[in-house]
């Protein structure tokens, strides 16, 4: 049972690496639709999340709040505070993510072209580094939480 | 007659911040039906124009007739919240409105916008700064065009100019005569082609026109007046093309060539009363194309949409260029009055 417990514990951390990287890499995706998008149709931002942004979570729950009545960016700012939860996105990558949705529609074409550009950039970069860390620490975690689980049940027995 | 006056001033006043909009929302009934505009300004008070004057909101969010000095303030965030909810978020979606100093909202508002240009190989490329917030309620004043429509009768071919000041609800009575005409409520069924180069008319938003302009009607949408009149007859074979404010020299060239096609022209021009049309260069050449045989004088903002008088056109120039108008005034040279 205590081996199973710490199995299942190492399993969760894990699983928490690879969704932010999942997770980045949609938002990646994102970025590039809404660049095309900006370029060619000249779509709202709310067309754009509901067009390209229905793997992410926080996404859909922005267009949800924005078509309720609430103002975009208060909907951006809840969507991740609320959508962003159990994704295996770190602080830090919210914290980009409001940055990203307070420039978002805020500006001209040319303007929004840079905004998504530089921000995929940043993002780009948070996926590599959420790769290395999945690649190094995947295993460890699940490695750590079997280990802990025998040691507790050896020591308790 | 229409109308749901309140709800049109409730779907224009949706667009602006949260802080004002409830305030708008509890104005008055009979001020709701009587506005035509809502103004913000800056660090300025709110102000409603309506077809009395123009009333300040106080502190409370209530009308008065003199700014308070401790009014209800349009900030500098309501402004930027309002430009944002305007452009749904988007600003980029609306560069080239934005450009041109307005934008048209759900049900045909339209949002008129004033800040820094922001000039780009010698024109104006942007605003920067949004300072100014105008929305002008959409109206559409079911009937409202038929006294023009019975005073012309059936030499509505011949074309109609229609003379008024700002706010003398022009646009609504072209709205209204293209209804009417691709409706056929006033004869046959017409086919009309309305080319709307500010979004005014059909108050198109995402391709759908958000007014009631009849059947049959093709609404050219953006398009610059001449270019749009030109389009409509080369493509649409239309009986009747309506445009609002003519006054360019395109403009004046493609109303000689809808003359020339067999089309009839209805349109609308900036002139308080007679003098001042006839001291307008382009409005006189507008009647020497021969492409309105008649124009329809309105009365003030004071009274939208009530006709003064209509005048033949030929008989304006010739008085016009006799300079015997303006000196002898109205009652002598109208062929008619309507009440």
């Amino acid at each position: 049972m205590l081996i199973a417990a710490g199995t299942i514990a190492g399993y969760v951390q894990s699983h928490r690496l690879s969704q932010r990287v999942a997770q980045l890499e949609e938002m990646l995706r994102f970025l590039n639709a809404a660049q095309t998008e900006i370029r060619y149709s000249a779509a709202s931002v709310v067309e754009i999340i509901q067009r390209h942004g229905s793997s992410l979570a926080f996404l859909q729950q922005c267009a949800a709040r924005y078509k309720a009545g609430e103002d975009f960016h208060t909907a951006w700012e809840e969507g991740v505070r609320t959508g962003a939860k159990g994704t295996g996105l770190t602080e830090e990558d919210q914290t980009l993510l409001r940055d990203f949705g307070s420039g978002f529609g805020a500006s001209d074409v040319e303007g929004q072209l840079s905004h998504c550009r530089l921000y995929a950039e940043l993002f780009q970069d948070r996926l590599e580094r959420a790769r290395q860390e999945k690649a190094r620490k995947g295993k460890l975690y699940l490695m750590l939480g079997s280990f802990s689980g025998i040691a507790v049940a050896l020591f308790l027995c | 007659m229409e109308n749901n006056y309140e709800s049109r001033f409730d779907s224009a006043a949706r667009a602006v911040c949260d802080r004002l909009r409830n305030y708008l929302f509890l104005l008055p009934t009979d001020m709701k039906e009587q506005a035509q505009e809502i103004r913000f300004r800056v660090n300025q008070p709110v102000s409603i124009c309506c077809t009395g004057g123009v009333y300040f909101l106080n502190r409370n969010g209530r009308p008065s007739c003199r700014p308070e000095p401790d009014g209800m303030r349009a900030t500098r965030e309501d402004i930027d919240e309002t430009f944002r909810g305007i452009c749904s978020y988007s600003v980029y979606s609306h560069q080239n409105e934005i450009k041109n100093g307005f934008i048209t909202l759900s049900g045909g508002h339209r949002v008129g916008l004033c800040g820094t240009a922001v000039i780009s190989n010698g024109s104006i490329g942007s605003l920067r700064d949004i300072s100014s917030i105008n929305i002008r309620i959409a109206r559409q004043v079911y009937g409202c065009a038929s006294a023009v429509l019975q005073a012309v009768g059936k030499n509505l071919r011949e074309g109609v100019l229609i003379a008024g000041a700002p706010a003398s609800g022009k646009t609504t009575i072209l709205r209204d005569m293209a209804r009417q005409l691709s409706s056929g409520l006033c004869g046959d069924v017409r086919k009309v082609a309305v080319v709307d180069e500010r979004g005014e008319l059909a108050g198109t938003y995402r391709g759908v026109p958000q007014n009631d302009l009849g059947p049959c009607c093709d609404v050219l949408d953006g398009y610059p007046k001449g270019e749009g009149i030109l389009q409509a007859i080369r493509s649409l074979s239309p009986e009747f093309i309506i445009c609002d404010e003519l006054g360019g020299l395109a403009d004046v060239e493609a109303a000689a060539q809808g003359l020339n096609a067999g089309v009839g022209m209805i349109s609308s021009v900036h002139a308080g009363n007679v003098r001042e049309l006839l001291r307008r260069q382009q409005a006189v050449s507008l009647l020497h194309t021969g492409a309105f045989g008649y124009v329809v004088l309105l009365e003030g903002s004071r009274e939208p949409g009530r006709v003064a008088e209509v005048y033949k056109a030929g008989e304006l120039l010739a008085q016009g260029s006799g300079n015997s108008v303006a000196d002898r005034g109205r009652d002598h040279s109208g062929i008619c009055t309507v009440a």
